[in-house]
């Protein structure tokens, strides 16, 4: 930091909720010239939520923000822009039908035109300067986006936010898209910020990379801010145990600490490959919950949709060791007493605007029919009748529309379709995403009740605790790639399994 | 993840990009000679001559038009299957303006240009209002917009008279050379709009994906809008060289209107399809000219037009379909 | 219960619409729409209205469309026609039924394989077919056997009709075809993500689509006696505009029930009736539909949208 001390962007006492979950509770951050700060946080800590607030891609509920010592309050992005805001978040892609050289500008393109015709020629000789101005290798910028790699993409919206000369640049999961070369000249960049008494904020998961680049690291946890701390004065450690730092009060997760199920194997994967994992193997036995774990981009949710046949393999097989069928496609599975609950409730899982009898009669249509292809209305309202009074579904009856209840009752109808059937392998994919913690304890319960009747689970999560209270067996997964089994007996500890995800 | 591009440089990227342009733009070239040949071929070598060039350049022009009115209007997701039958009530009114009120080329072609701007402002600005899916709203405008050129039509016969007909005025428009001039002034305004405005790019974006395109500062209904004004001015331009080409457009009923638009939507598809060789604008000239030969070629064969020329055209719908589709992933309904 | 307006209007309305059309042509009409002779004319619009709705609600249920029945009613009744000039009367029923579903197949396939809009190639169809029964008839008409002509006969024509409309009630109303089609129509990846194999269905919707128009052309070729080149002209826009006014809606999804099918066909048929009966043109009778498809899939839209915004705010209070 270069001597004195000026606020650039200020943000108080913001506040976001999406539904009945506090994305965000009473967030305030200053960030100084000069300053490249760091904002981490585990997944759904709040982080991305205030970015997008800043970046003027979400409205915020309440508080204040102040740039440049004027109150800010952004409409879009390139209202953002205009107070000298960049963005790169994941959120704001590109349009893949236009040539790179537009989408730098688009939104921004008056200053091109010349008698209502832009001058092209001018627009890409600015786009390409751009490109050369911090020192990266100049794309085709007249080509179409489309063609672009991930990777070079990333690369064009950092041009694009760079290009408003920004005094504030905001880069949210930038480096892990990027390959060590591309990594080293946007480290250059940020040093040229920093040097040039702009401000730089940055997010990833990497903590030695995040100590190294920055000057100061804001922690996040449970839409909070839990600190800030210097870099030269903290260890990667202390900022991992910041992160972690909830109270595991253990209460609704089981209490036994040893690894509990029967020798009988019921799935048996071998060598489960796709673009996005490869060379997965496992063994899951009756009454085991089998947890998976990793960042995002390690393939984790991918492998639960290709478990279910939803996603299609490359290489491996998914072998039910019962029957020796080998699930090819989503409707065997279900024949073959496989369930799955997808990770995204609304738009994967139920139909939003429908009945829960129709929601529930979806995933348990077997029960339903009787000869000659016949769903009795009768059996269809029993069923739907048990999951609600069963699972204590909070609703006037099974006509009501799903739109209409809380995300922890949509919830309970999404898992106790399933569980209300005899199934012996169920795939939960973030059983207990977007739910309070009321209903969070509920489904554990309904979890463990079905272990002991000997349902075996594989649950996927992007929640540590919640696996390492519920697994006896833990997988953890980096890059697509299986990078540890961990047992309960074991004793999981979140900074253990941080250490391998990382 | 993406450690495939680290090594490249600039030059490198450009050098690859340029050159898989020029390949694959010399490979569609080579084939659409090849195509010709084979066509000659099958004919006889009564395909490739200068008369018969000409005539199927002349009888291309209005589905190039119309793709070109196209392009802006269908761009946005908008597809509008009245167009068809708006394009014959504009025919008319130009055909009004020139004859009855003796206005001559400049009433039929304001007639025409203002009809069609004024109905497909109309139905767009409905479609955005009402949120009807756009397809079973062109469907209903092309009832109500046939039902009125058919009692235009019925009023007409009751008088003694038929529909209006320009006779032997007027008709240089529909002719070469003042044709051909026509779509290339039109082809080089619509390339530029398209390509060189804020306009055909706020288009394009909101197309290609429209969330961004709104957060990026694009107001999305004033684009669609916008780009409708322009489309519904090909269209109207088609309708008044159509009309002086035939010399008199009839009413149709029972949606007959819409295979009027079927060779102009094929060759859409078509120019779709190959936008990564061709320029979309340059694209519609050469699959409406392509589409026009292969037709013509029917007819050579001794295929009844009308009847086994129309089946040929549902196919290269489906076919151009298929093709302007196979990039395209996600839920089709 | 005044605040669940919305909720019992959505199941009402289509019965409020049909009511209201009955009263305001008997009033023009003063009562000449009700003489038995009329009435059985409104039956035999219906007919085909009700069958072709009966098949496309599978189709319409999933969110797509098939504007390709009236030129297929057209190619079925001509190619069975033809045929039964040397085949006889069960080749004549069995062609024009099969001539439909594989046509409804074709179509099936080309749309869940190749990913292209059903509208689009429907559309196509709908030309093709027309172009194809042209080139077949040579524009002439054909006469056929008279024992094709017993199938007019309302006696015979009536069983059959609500035999086959009973059919398609118990397998989109009871069945995994129409419950698996309007759960597609609501979301299709969630279909999807729930086993349900959405190719395989959407190839049954446009078979049953073509079974249907199969069945039309049986009866419509019985009706006229021969076969003429504008069969089952518009009949695809009618039977969508049945199946809207009905309520079914554009989008499909769970608000498609097979009850507005059949009021939405006797609405259009009383309507139709009672233009033709109090004498308007062709012309404006086309005009007054474009209109009301316009404004019933309008209505329709609002309508699902209030019912489900109260059920939501139900649930809030």
């Amino acid at each position: 930091m270069n001597g004195a001390e000026k606020t650039i962007f200020r943000a108080e006492h913001m506040k976001k909720y999406f539904g009945a979950t506090h994305a965000n509770d009473d967030v305030s951050i200053t960030l100084e010239a000069g300053e490249v700060r760091g904002l981490i946080g585990e997944n759904g800590s709040g982080k991305s939520t205030l970015i997008s607030m800043i970046a003027g891609l979400a409205p915020k509920d309440s508080g204040e923000m102040t740039m440049n010592g004027a109150a800010y309050l952004p409409e879009n992005p390139i209202d953002a822009g205009d107070h000298k805001i960049g963005t790169v978040v994941q959120e704001l892609g590109l349009v893949d039908g236009l040539p790179i050289g537009v989408n730098i500008f688009l939104g921004r393109t008056q200053r091109f035109e010349k008698g209502g015709v832009l001058d092209m020629k001018a627009l890409y000789k600015a786009a390409a300067e751009q490109f050369e101005k911090w020192n990266f290798p100049v794309f085709p910028v007249q080509s179409m986006t489309g063609s672009l790699s991930v990777e070079e993409k990333k690369i064009v919206e950092l041009i694009r936010a760079l290009s408003i000369g920004p005094d504030l640049l905001i880069l949210d999961e930038i480096t892990q898209a990027l390959s060590l070369n591309y990594r080293d000249i946007l480290f250059e960049v940020i040093k040229k910020f920093r040097n040039d008494g702009k401000t730089v904020l940055m997010v990833t998961h990497d903590v030695e990379e995040m100590i190294e680049v920055t000057d100061s690291i804001t922690i996040m946890r449970d839409g909070k801010i839990v600190g800030t701390c210097r870099c030269d004065e903290v260890s990667p450690d202390d900022v991992k145990r910041m992160m972690v730092g909830r109270d595991l009060e253990g209460a609704y997760y089981r209490s036994d600490q040893k690894e509990s199920f029967e020798d009988e194997v019921v799935l048996s994967v071998k060598g489960l490959t796709s673009d996005a994992f490869e060379g997965i193997s496992f063994d899951l036995h009756r009454g085991e919950i089998l947890g998976f774990c990793g960042l995002s981009g390690a393939g984790i949710h991918e492998l639960a949709e290709t478990l279910f046949a939803v996603r299609p393999s490359q290489a491996g097989t998914i072998r039910l060791t019962q029957t020796g069928a080998v699930v090819k496609s989503p409707r065997q599975a279900m024949l073959e007493k496989m369930g799955y609950v997808p990770k995204d409730r609304d738009k994967q899982a139920l139909m939003v605007n429908d009945s829960i009898e129709d929601n529930v009669c979806l995933a348990a249509v077997d029960m339903t029919e009787g000869k000659l292809g016949f769903l009795s209305p009768k059996r269809r309202r029993e069923v739907s009748k048990r999951v609600v009074q069963k699972f204590e579904v909070k609703t006037k009856g099974i006509a009501q529309v799903i739109s209409g209840l809380s995300g922890g009752n949509r919830q309970k109808v999404n898992l106790g379709r399933w569980m209300i059937q005899d199934k012996e392998v169920l795939i939960l994919d973030c059983p207990t995403r977007g739910v309070d913690v009321g209903v969070k304890s509920y489904i554990y319960r309904s979890m463990l009740e079905a272990k002991k009747q000997g349902v075996a689970m594989i649950v996927v999560s992007d929640e540590l605790p919640e696996l390492i209270g519920m697994a006896d067996t833990l997988m953890v997964m980096k890059a697509g790639k299986l990078a540890a089994v961990m047992k309960r007996s074991e004793v999981f500890t979140e900074e253990k399994i941080i250490e391998v995800m990382l | 993840m993406g450690n495939t591009g680290s090594g490249r440089i600039n030059s490198e990227l450009q050098t690859k990009a340029a050159s898989t342009q020029r390949k694959t733009t010399l490979l569609a070239i080579a084939a659409i000679v090849v195509i010709y040949i084979i066509l000659s071929a099958v004919t006889e070598w009564r395909f490739l001559t200068g008369p018969n060039m000409l005539a199927i350049l002349t009888s291309s022009i209005v589905p190039a038009l119309v793709v070109l009115g196209f392009i802006f209007i269908f761009t946005s997701g908008i597809m509008d299957l009245s167009t068809g039958a708006m394009m014959i009530l504009a025919s008319n009114v130009g055909g009004i303006l020139a004859v009855q009120l003796g206005l001559g080329y400049f009433g039929l072609i304001i007639g025409s240009v203002v009809t069609a701007i004024g109905l497909e402002l109309l139905n767009v600005k409905l479609i955005l209002v009402t949120k009807i899916p756009a397809w079973i709203f062109g469907l209903g405008m092309t009832m109500v917009y046939e039902a009125i050129g058919a009692l235009y039509n019925a009023a007409m016969i009751a008088q003694g008279t038929q529909s209006i007909s320009l006779g032997d005025l007027y008709r240089e428009l529909g002719a070469p050379p003042v044709n051909v001039i026509v779509i290339v002034v039109c082809v080089v305004v619509a390339f530029l709009i398209y390509n060189r405005t804020k306009l055909g790019f706020g288009l394009r974006a909101v197309g290609s994906n429209s969330a961004v395109a709104g957060m990026m500062g694009i107001n999305v209904g004033k684009t669609v809008l916008m780009a409708s004004v322009v489309g519904a001015m090909f269209l109207g331009l088609a309708s008044a060289v159509n009309m002086s080409f035939a010399g008199r457009v009839a009413p149709t009923t029972g949606l007959a209107s819409i295979s009027v638009i079927f060779t102009p939507l094929a060759a859409f598809l078509l120019a779709k399809a190959f936008d990564r060789i061709f320029n979309i604008t340059i694209g519609a000239i050469i699959c409406a000219f392509l589409l026009t030969s292969i037709f013509n070629v029917l007819t050579l064969l001794g295929v009844p037009s009308g009847t086994l020329q129309q089946v040929f055209m549902g196919a290269a719908v489906i076919i151009c379909g298929i093709l302007s589709q196979r990039k395209y992933k996600g839920v089709v309904q | 219960m005044k605040k669940d307006f919305w909720t019992f209007f959505q199941r009402l309305f289509p019965f409020v619409g049909l009511i209201v059309i009955i009263v305001i042509f008997t009033i023009i009409n003063q009562g000449n729409m009700w003489s038995a002779t009329n009435l059985l004319t409104v039956i035999s619009i219906m007919i085909p209205l009700c069958l072709g709705g009966g098949g496309m609600v599978f189709v319409a249920a999933q969110g797509s469309t098939d504007l390709s029945m009236g030129s297929l009613v057209a190619l079925c009744g001509t190619i069975a026609g033809i045929a039964s000039m040397s085949l006889g009367f069960w080749a004549f029923i069995l062609i024009s039924l099969g001539v439909g579903i594989g046509v409804g197949i074709l179509n099936g396939v080309i749309i869940s394989k190749c990913k292209v809009s059903s509208l689009m190639v429907t559309l196509a169809m709908l030309i093709a077919l027309r172009a194809l029964v042209a080139f077949i008839t040579n524009g002439q008409v054909f006469f056929v056997d008279q024992q094709i002509l017993m199938l007019n006969r309302m006696e015979i024509k009536l069983p059959i009709f609500l035999g086959v409309i009973a059919l398609m009630w118990y397998l989109f109303e009871y069945t995994k075809i129409g419950y698996f089609s309007r759960c597609m129509g609501e979301n299709q990846t969630v279909g999807k993500f729930a086993g349900i194999s959405v190719a395989k269905y959407q190839i049954l919707g446009f078979a049953l689509s073509g079974a249907m128009a199969g069945m039309i052309g049986i009866f419509t070729v019985g009706n006229i006696g021969g076969i003429s080149p504008t069969m089952g002209n518009f009949l695809e826009l009618q039977v969508m505009i049945a199946m809207f006014v009905g309520g079914v809606p554009v989008t499909g999804g769970a608000g498609s029930k097979f009850y507005k099918v059949v009021v939405g066909a006797l609405m259009l048929a009383f309507l139709q009736n009672g233009l033709t009966v109090s004498r308007v043109s062709a012309e404006m009778s086309e005009l007054i539909q474009g209109i009301i498809l316009i404004c019933v899939v309008f209505f329709g839209l609002f309508v699902r949208q209030k019912y489900i915004q109260r059920q939501i705010a139900r649930e809030l209070q």
